[in-house]
């Protein structure tokens, strides 16, 4: 058989495997898509259904779509029935395999009909004018969904290590203040039992962020510590931090 | 619907196509790049309503555009693109996952990605084609999981509605099949499960595309393999749909054999797409869902005499085989006795009338139930309701097409699933909450009622029906939501927009935030909050939250006294509270129990006994 008496729908089949595949290991997103989303189950369905007659081409897409989430399913249960790993290979490789199985068997099935079925892409005649309208719109929509929302400005609390802080504190905590937006003008203020212990001013701008550790130790006294984070004068945010005693007492 | 074709296929002929697709009555009129621009236009609106909802206004003058073109064209392209847009809604509106069981869908798919296996023991779930299918995208193509799950789930709605107009194509007339298409593409119940983005949104789509192959299997052996294909996939897509698509097919095709069957051997191949619909689902469930397999026989045994000493299971599979041998033994006699039932035809108008009372009984029972007055605490508005009255006018109107022996088996197709609805509101079995079942009665109502909109449109200029089409499905659109959808707020109570759900649907930056935080500085422990904020919490690797101790481990757990500092243990204890709870908390409470937001109370002692570690201003973290 001559490669150009291959059905276009096989050749485009397994140069998109290939492709793929190859994206895949060398990591270009998105080219995998065709392995994941319609190949196999539209390989089945020409490989069931390879005469033109009696399938319109609705129903061929809506065939293999269907097929194609039971196939990619399927393989997975069994993969996992025999006790694989379905990353990295196992998975792809028996996506692809099949792929190709059911379309060699298509074109064996195709070379007996008299009124093979083929790919035909529907006419579809666009002006330039609407494919650069069309394409302004794609990026239009991709830009309105990547704008981020406000965030607003956080204030919290992690042990010296940087996690949260456990039940034990350690000796000291870090107080963070994250400004996501914009420029603001801060002040935090620690105290204890209506006594402020520590005050700190700073400006943030933009994307920013600003730490100070706090030595626990050097607060033995107090059972209860406030922060509180003020912006423009006004208080915004609060935290408090209990020592275990006080937590005890309280309970 | 008498003056209308069907195919008549014996299996070995060649088939007829719909004259749409090899003559296109309106081809010229078409153009399938003006429909992208539509649609691209709809979804810019969307997209850019997450900045300014007056955008929204955008996405309303598109939407109607295209689904007015779709209907004057019998554009397949453009159904698609209808269904496509509607189903996504919420994707364009909200940044991140809406509701809750997207949530749960996406730890799942989090966990295959990390464990790499299906196995129990990390993957709990065990309805592995959504899981997968975004697993594998994510993994192979190099992108986060979460875009791909909100954007490419939703978007298998296309099959389902196109398989729907193919089938409704062999009955009915382009336009009406078309109409049918858009009305179930809006349908409230159905919108809902499609636009989550959960494994029902790929369940239903799943069980139409089987549903479809299955009714062209009946009749031709060419069709069987792909048949029974798809349903090996919708068993392992969703569980309760596989279960509702047993009922389907077996109602539909019993109609099928007894009223227009004409080949005897119709029947194996029905027996053939019963037993495998049956068998399939229970053989994986017993594999790896042991509590649904139970669930599923314990309710059978209840309902089968106990004096029958075998299995459960083959006792059905004998009565299904018993049943198809017979209609296929005797379909000699059904044909000659079906010609004789010409005379019965005068009986349709009082059966027209006696199941418009059975349906206005049941649609009271229902709506009894649905305004909460049954055992389901339900607090939805009044226009919510309003998608679904149509649907009911509509398909009453349009039931008197289907009075006809070619009308019987969409008849069985939505008598089934609805005796199933009912049989649920009157607790007579349970599988999951009853509201689960309204989606799948929609796709069988969507086409009795595009007949009756057909019917009531005949007489009128097309421009007009079309137009009353877009308004319709706009509407039905806007109504399907809470408010935050399309109006982009919260209304008071005494407002008649006033809906509960308006604060849950989507999850605001300030929340994930706060989960974030949680995640990037290694929390460890035991995370206490309400449900919509456990769900979208269960990503996280070292925290468990109450949520997925009820959900994963099916231990009763409530929330809402975990909250109490004086339950903690051990220093692990993690509370995020957010401002919404205030107003607005749901904990254990489900569909059986009136909500209640969190009291001063709570928060008092929360203040008093915990350490606050995170505030961002509209949410906090208490650590015990």
């Amino acid at each position: 058989m001559n490669l150009s008496e291959l059905p276009r729908d096989a050749v485009l089949t397994y140069a998109l495997l290939l492709i793929g595949a190859t994206g895949t290991y060398v990591g270009v997103p998105l080219v995998a898509l065709p392995i994941i989303m319609l190949l196999p189950g539209y390989a089945l369905s020409v490989a069931l259904f390879p005469s033109k007659e009696g399938l319109s081409a609705t129903e061929r897409l809506v065939m293999s779509i269907g097929l194609n989430v039971s196939l990619v399913a399927s393989l997975a249960a069994g993969l996992d029935i025999l006790d694989l790993k379905l990353w990295d290979a196992p998975l792809l490789l028996s996506l692809i395999s099949a792929t190709a199985l059911f379309m060699l068997v298509s074109i064996v099935r195709r070379r007996r009909e008299d009124d093979p079925y083929d790919l035909q892409l529907p006419e579809f005649k666009v002006s330039s004018v609407r494919a650069a309208a069309i394409l302004l719109l794609i990026m239009a929509v991709a830009m309105a969904l990547s704008v981020e929302p406000e965030r607003p400005v956080e204030f919290y609390l992690t042990d010296d290590n940087g996690i949260i802080p456990s039940e034990s504190w350690g000796s000291y905590v870090k107080v963070v203040v994250a400004n996501h937006a914009g420029m603001g003008c801060y002040r935090v203020d620690i105290e204890s039992d209506g006594r402020v212990l520590e005050s700190y001013h700073f400006t943030l701008k933009g994307e920013s962020s600003w730490a100070t550790p706090i030595s626990i130790g050097e607060m033995n006294n107090a059972l209860r510590l406030n922060f509180t984070l003020y912006s423009d004068g006004e208080p915004i945010r609060r935290l408090h931090l209990l020592r275990v005693q006080e937590r005890t007492d309280a309970r | 619907m008498s003056e209308t074709f069907i195919r008549c296929d014996d299996g070995k002929t060649i088939r007829i196509m719909p004259t749409n697709e090899t003559h296109p009555k309106n081809a010229g009129e078409r153009d399938p790049a003006l429909e992208i621009l539509i649609f691209l236009g709809g979804l810019f609106g969307l997209a850019l309503s997450r900045l300014n909802i007056l955008a929204l206004i955008l996405f309303g003058l598109c939407y109607l555009a295209l689904v007015y073109r779709t209907y004057m064209t019998e554009s397949l392209s453009g159904l698609a693109l209808c269904s496509i847009q509607s189903a996504l809604i919420l994707a364009f509106r909200f940044k991140y996952l809406t509701w809750g069981d997207p949530w749960f869908e996406y730890a799942m798919v989090l966990e295959i990605m990390r464990g790499g296996m299906l196995s129990p023991p990390f993957y709990p779930d065990q309805q592995p084609a959504l899981h997968t299918l975004i697993a594998a995208a994510s993994t192979y193509m190099h992108l986060e999981p979460m875009p791909l799950q909100k954007f490419l789930i939703p978007s298998f709605s296309a099959a389902g509605i196109l398989s729907l107009y193919l089938l409704a194509r062999d009955f009915l007339d382009g336009r009406t099949a078309i109409a049918a298409g858009l009305l179930l593409s809006v349908g409230t119940a159905y919108i809902h499960w499609i636009s989550q983005a959960v494994t029902e949104s790929l369940g239903i789509s799943m069980a139409l595309v089987a549903m479809y192959l299955s009714y062209r299997a009946l009749s031709s052996n060419r069709y069987l393999p792909a048949a029974l294909t798809v349903m090996l996939g919708l068993a392992l897509t969703h569980h309760l749909t596989a279960l509702i698509f047993i009922v389907w097919i077996n109602s539909f095709a019993v109609a099928y054999m007894l009223f227009m069957s004409k080949n005897g051997k119709d029947a194996f191949r029905a027996l053939a797409l019963s037993l495998t619909a049956f068998s399939i689902p229970l053989i994986w469930w017993n594999m790896r869902l042991p509590n649904i397999y139970r669930l599923v026989t314990g309710t059978i045994e209840r309902f089968l005499p106990s004096a029958i000493p075998a299995d459960s299971l083959v006792v059905v599979a004998i009565i299904l085989i018993s049943i198809y041998a017979l209609l296929g033994i005797s379909n000699d006699l059904i044909v000659h006795l079906r010609a004789h039932t010409r005379s019965l035809q005068r009986l349709s108008t009082p059966s027209y009338y006696g199941l418009i009372i059975i349906c206005i009984i049941s649609a009271a029972v229902a709506l009894n139930f649905l305004l909460g007055r049954s055992f389901f605490v339900l607090n939805y508005p009044l226009h919510f309701y309003a998608n679904g009255l149509l649907m009911i006018v509509l398909s009453l109107v349009g039931l008197r097409g289907f009075m006809n022996v070619k009308g019987t088996p969409f008849l069985a197709w939505a008598g089934g699933v609805a005796v199933l609805f009912i049989g649920s509101i009157l607790k007579l079995y349970y599988f999951e909450d009853p509201l689960r079942f309204i989606e799948f009665l929609y796709p069988s109502l969507a086409i009795i009622g595009a007949y009756g909109y057909a019917s009531l449109t005949r007489r009128l200029d097309p421009k007009i029906g079309a137009t009353a089409i877009a308004m319709i499905c706009l509407l039905c659109l806007v109504v399907a939501f809470p408010s935050t959808v399309f109006w982009g707020q919260e209304f008071p109570q005494n407002d008649p927009r006033h809906d509960a759900r308006a604060s849950v649907i989507y999850h605001p930056e300030s929340e994930i935030m706060a989960i974030d935080y949680l995640r990037e500085h290694n929390a460890v422990g035991r995370l206490h909050t309400d449900r919509y904020v456990g769900y979208a919490s269960l990503q996280l690797e070292n925290i468990t939250a109450d949520l997925s101790l009820g959900l994963l481990e099916g231990r009763r757990t409530s929330g809402r006294e975990k909250l109490d500092p004086d339950s903690f243990s051990n220093g692990n204890d993690i509370v995020l509270v957010r401002d919404r709870m205030l107003r607005y908390a749901e904990f254990d409470e489900w569909l059986l129990e009136e909500r209640r937001p969190l009291g001063d109370e709570e928060i008092d002692k929360l203040e008093r006994m915990t350490s606050r570690i995170y505030d961002n201003g509209e949410a906090w973290i208490y650590r015990g």
